[in-house]
């Protein structure tokens, strides 16, 4: 029974070792925190989860073409990262109906909500979606992508975990 | 029997023609100034974000009268500065969408309605400036 406990422990010891959080750059500045209606009529506090791990912050509409070309690469480092980073779908104007059809067209399996006042764009600036956030653990903002990426792994790599 | 075949056929010929020529294709330009590459999709940026595509739009007459109702489609990054920027580069740009409005044959001293905005002019080439 004691050696069942220890190899348990070793290996929960193994996994949190797996996993290398980068730190932040000390310019980098807090992420303004809020909390998020998902889609399934929870909330979400995003402050509480990035006390945890990184966040991945998706900005999008679900008429917007060049979020949808986007969405297929992202979708997929959802999966790659899930054990270690959180990704967040953040839609502003889509109608809920709408926002949820575009995460079944795309396999969204992340949490996904609206800001219908817009104010959670407006904290990161979004003027145009797609917008891609990092936020680190511990809730510092380190890059934001107006326009989106083709280079999020290799981002997250670098800014979020080693 | 001929005759009546013919005229049929004119007749058919006139409606094609007809239809062809009862329509307009207007450019709104979104002058948004947003950073994109030239040629991304895209749609109005800040303060211009009403304008995207699936919102809804009315072409309407000087006095008020709806002429067509459509949606809007998604646009494309359009050179807005007569400067050159590097290849690839993001640059300030403008988000171009095009319109086929049925039933507009002249579409000067008409404007465009979106979203139940501020009606905009439709200048006698087509074009409908959003600033």
């Amino acid at each position: 029974m004691r050696h069942a406990l220890l190899a348990l422990l070793l290996a929960l010891a193994g996994c949190s070792a797996d996993t290398t959080y980068v730190t932040p750059p000390s310019t980098a500045p807090p992420a303004p925190a809020f909390e998020l209606e998902l889609l399934d009529g929870s909330t979400l506090d995003l402050a509480e989860q990035w006390k945890t791990r990184p966040v991945v912050l998706v900005f999008f509409e679900s008429w917007c073409e060049l979020c949808a070309r986007q969405q297929d690469d992202i979708t997929a480092l959802s999966e790659e990262y899930r054990d270690t980073v959180l990704f967040v779908g953040v839609g502003q104007e889509s109608g809920s109906a709408d926002a949820a059809e575009y995460g079944r067209e795309h396999d969204i399996d992340y949490p996904v909500g609206l800001d219908p006042t817009g104010e959670v764009w407006r904290r990161y600036r979004v003027d145009e979606p797609p917008l891609v956030a990092l936020i680190s653990k511990g809730g510092r903002l380190v890059r934001g992508w107006p326009g989106g990426t083709t280079e999020l792994d290799e981002q997250i790599r670098q800014f979020l975990v080693a | 029997m001929r005759a009546a075949g013919f005229l049929a056929l004119a007749l058919l010929l006139a409606g094609c023609a007809g239809d062809a020529s009862d329509s307009s294709t207007l450019r709104l330009l979104v002058l948004d100034g947003n950073l994109r590459r030239l040629g991304d999709p895209c749609n109005g940026a800040g303060p211009f974000r009403y304008a995207h595509a699936d919102a809804g739009y009315v072409v309407q007459d000087r006095d008020g009268v709806e002429v067509f109702r459509g949606e809007l489609p998604n646009g494309t990054a359009e050179k807005m500065m007569d400067v050159e920027f590097r290849e690839g580069l993001r640059q300030p740009t403008m988000c171009v969408m095009t319109l086929h409005v049925d039933g507009l044959t002249k579409p000067d001293g008409h404007e465009l309605v979106i979203d139940r905005h501020d009606g905009v002019p439709i200048e006698p080439n087509g074009e409908v400036t959003v600033s």
